[in-house]
């Protein structure tokens, strides 16, 4: 899991809007449950655009587990079930992958000093709360806070975020990346070295070895989360600033990485 | 002819199920069935042939006593087949016709359609239009209406097939209801095929001439590429491994590639005495019905995967339809043709698997509700890591609750190995993650 940005409410149609608005209105006017009304509304195209904004603003990933999810589900943060007043609010959905969104269920609400029970990636930084092994299992970090503690136990059972595919899925990416710096440090390095008859050759080996750093940092790619606390790592971070003059666009990548931290405020 | 679908009724654990099989761009092509032990994958199977065959050529196969769900006097199998362009119907190509055809098996003596019958016997039922088209076209013996069925025992020496008429229909089915019966004269039949083939006084020598290139490429595409057929004379066919470059005789080889050329040859025999052309490319034209139980028995993973596909391009226009425990051959399965045997209380039913599965890895079909695993780990490892989220959540943990912790996660150290679809990848993980404790001596950046 890592911070999402939502994007603007105003990246829908108008005609979206006006049918999540006329949706709202009438659960509200029905006073029950809004699960019906949801079950018509996700066979509508204003649903099939809603999902794709989000998909979309979420680098079509599961906004939980960061798996590919091409055609999410969309989760409800706080459960249609609980809050019917809330089914169709925007700020209220976040795309999902099957699992996540099945584990999940009806799972959400407050705790005793109002903080959503549950980690939302749109509205705080997971990375706060939660901690990846090198394994790639997930565990509550371990603050001061009884309270931050106990919403990180509970985002991690309610949403089963140590399923296996998961943990591989975040140890490959963190391991791919260390991978391709360990490959473009030596080809930078080998290029140095270059006798004028081997530069041609030493030229390239770098070209590709850039292309797969960069893919490897790609922050569209599934299971960031164990590889961006790795970013941070002071050794890794410095191999990364050693490369950058090397590396074109790889400073700038790094920069979109750390816009992360700063994408929500600490809560 | 083709399997629509088949509907039964009270026939062993089998209270109330279908199969409907896939027809979008023709019936041809891979349909696999999967589900435990003891499910009734063979049981279906065996069902299919009993209606394909009718109540004539079974009644030898079978003890039809036995067949209804314990308590009930009767059993009915009832199969919708439709008929191809190759299926002849009172000497002429039938087209394409819908017959509907019900096989009853009596445990009981009862009564069916107003007559009496004694336990063991097997009735074949249906309105006078089926009678006639069962009569003189499916149950026939006219031209075309292939199929043929094969058992999870495929022996190429064993009990030779004298329970059945070898030249018969219930011949081409009978390893699907006996597991000690042989596919034996296959190597006979190529054999027979070559002396055919350069006798100077057959008349058809050019025809046999033609089978022969086509059987022989036929089993050249179907065999992999370390196993080749190099040769045939008439002590028998020479096979050359590309591994060891030695040459052996079909008797010589692993159980594998007996096993499964057995099954190729004895189909590829039976095409071709049905009347079906191969073309040198050993395409085989022939439409028809092809059941296997356990394909995947003593195949190796990788040629697990390749078996139906391969079997599908030489034989393009026959539907398969095979049972399997391996999620390589579920894998490679047609859209819609993937069916998994469900047991419960009121008894086994078959559900299709609703996704597709093409371009699905192994592991992801094994984490499926098809296989039904949480995880292709083994159970004890998923209980440590269930176990250390269990902990992990605790606040505050007691003395007792961190040595756990710890012993815990040193068990997992050794247990969870790395990750990667495919043995070299898994390799490729582990020494990356070696270069990368090297790297970072200094912490993972917690």
């Amino acid at each position: 899991m890592i911070p999402l940005r939502r994007p603007p409410a105003a990246a829908l149609s108008p005609e979206t809007i006006a049918a999540l608005e006329a949706r709202a209105q009438a659960v509200a006017a029905a006073g029950t449950s809004a699960v019906p009304e949801w079950k018509a509304f996700t066979r509508s195209p204003a649903y099939r655009e809603l999902r794709d904004t989000l998909a979309a603003g979420a680098h079509h990933k599961c906004a939980y587990c960061e798996s590919r999810a091409p055609k999410p589900q969309l989760d409800h943060v706080q459960p249609k079930l609980t809050h019917p007043e809330l089914a169709f609010a925007w700020d209220n959905l976040l795309p999902a992958c099957a699992d996540c969104n099945s584990a999940k269920g009806t799972q959400g609400g407050h705790g005793p000093d109002g903080t959503p029970r549950l980690i939302d990636p749109s509205a705080e930084d997971p990375g706060a709360s939660l901690v990846w092994d090198t394994r790639g299992f997930v565990s509550p970090r371990d603050l001061p806070d009884d309270q931050a503690h106990a919403r990180a136990a509970d985002t991690i059972a309610a949403l089963d975020l140590i399923r296996q595919d998961l943990r591989d899925g975040q140890r490959i990416a963190r391991n791919e990346a260390l991978y391709a710096l360990v490959e473009a440090e030596a080809a930078a390095a080998a290029l140095r070295a270059a006798t004028p008859a081997d530069r041609p050759a030493a030229e390239h080996a770098l070209v590709k070895a850039r292309a797969a750093l960069l893919t490897a940092l790609d922050l569209a790619r599934p299971h960031r989360a164990l590889l961006r606390q790795w970013l941070r790592a002071p050794l890794v971070a410095a191999k990364l600033a050693a490369l950058s003059p090397d590396v074109p666009l790889l400073s700038a990548l790094l920069d979109r990485w750390a816009a992360l931290d700063t994408m929500h405020p600490t809560r | 002819m083709y399997l629509q679908s088949i509907h039964l009724t009270n026939i062993k654990s089998f209270r109330d199920a279908t199969l409907e099989l896939p027809s979008e761009g023709g019936f041809a092509g891979w349909n696999v069935i999967l589900g435990g032990n003891a499910s009734g994958k063979t049981t279906l199977l065996q069902a299919i042939a009993l209606c394909l065959l009718g109540p004539g050529q079974v009644e030898r196969l079978l003890d039809a006593a036995t067949w209804p769900t314990a308590g009930e006097a009767v059993g009915t199998c009832s199969a919708d087949v439709r008929s191809g362009t190759d299926d002849y119907f009172f000497g002429v190509a039938s087209g394409e016709a819908y017959l509907s055809t019900t096989i009853t098996l009596i445990a009981a003596a009862s009564e069916v359609e107003g007559r009496k019958w004694a336990p063991g016997e097997v009735v074949f039922t249906g309105d006078e239009d089926a009678v006639i088209f069962a009569t003189f076209g499916i149950y026939s013996t006219h031209r075309g209406w292939f199929s043929a069925g094969y058992g999870a025992f495929r022996r190429l020496s064993g009990a030779s097939g004298d329970i059945v008429d070898p030249k018969s229909r219930a011949a081409r089915h009978l390893t699907l209801f006996r597991e000690d019966a042989a596919l034996t004269d296959c190597e006979a039949w190529l054999t027979s095929l070559y002396g055919q083939s350069i006798d100077p006084e057959n008349p058809d020598r050019d025809e046999a001439a033609r089978q022969l290139t086509g059987a022989r490429a036929a089993l050249n595409r179907l065999l992999p590429a370390e196993v080749q057929l190099v040769k045939l004379t008439s002590q028998g066919a020479i096979f050359g491994q590309a591994r060891t470059s030695l040459s052996v005789s079909l008797r010589q080889l692993s159980d594998g590639y007996r096993s499964f050329l057995a099954m190729v040859i004895d189909l590829l025999r039976h095409t071709l005495r049905a009347g079906a052309a191969v073309d040198a490319d050993g395409v085989v034209d022939c439409q028809g019905v092809v059941l296997i139980d356990e394909v995947d028995a003593h195949l190796h993973p990788r040629w697990q995967r390749e078996i139906g596909p391969q079997l599908c391009a030489a034989f393009p226009k026959l539907q398969f339809i095979v049972s399997t425990h391996s999620p390589f051959v579920a894998q490679t399965a047609r859209e819609g043709g993937l069916f998994r045997l469900v047991q419960s209380e009121a008894g086994a039913t078959i559900e299709p698997f609703p996704e597709r599965v093409l371009g699905r890895r192994v592991e992801q079909l094994l984490t499926s509700s098809l296989f039904g695993l949480d995880s292709s780990l083994d159970a004890e490892t998923e209980a440590l890591v269930a176990r250390r989220a269990a902990l992990e959540a605790r606040r505050p943990r007691s003395a007792e609750d961190e040595a756990e912790l710890e012993s815990v996660i040193h068990k997992l150290e050794d247990r969870d190995g790395a990750p990667g679809p495919t043995w070299a990848e898994m390799k490729r993980q582990e020494q990356l993650e070696a270069e990368l404790e090297a790297l970072l001596r200094h912490g993972d950046g917690r």
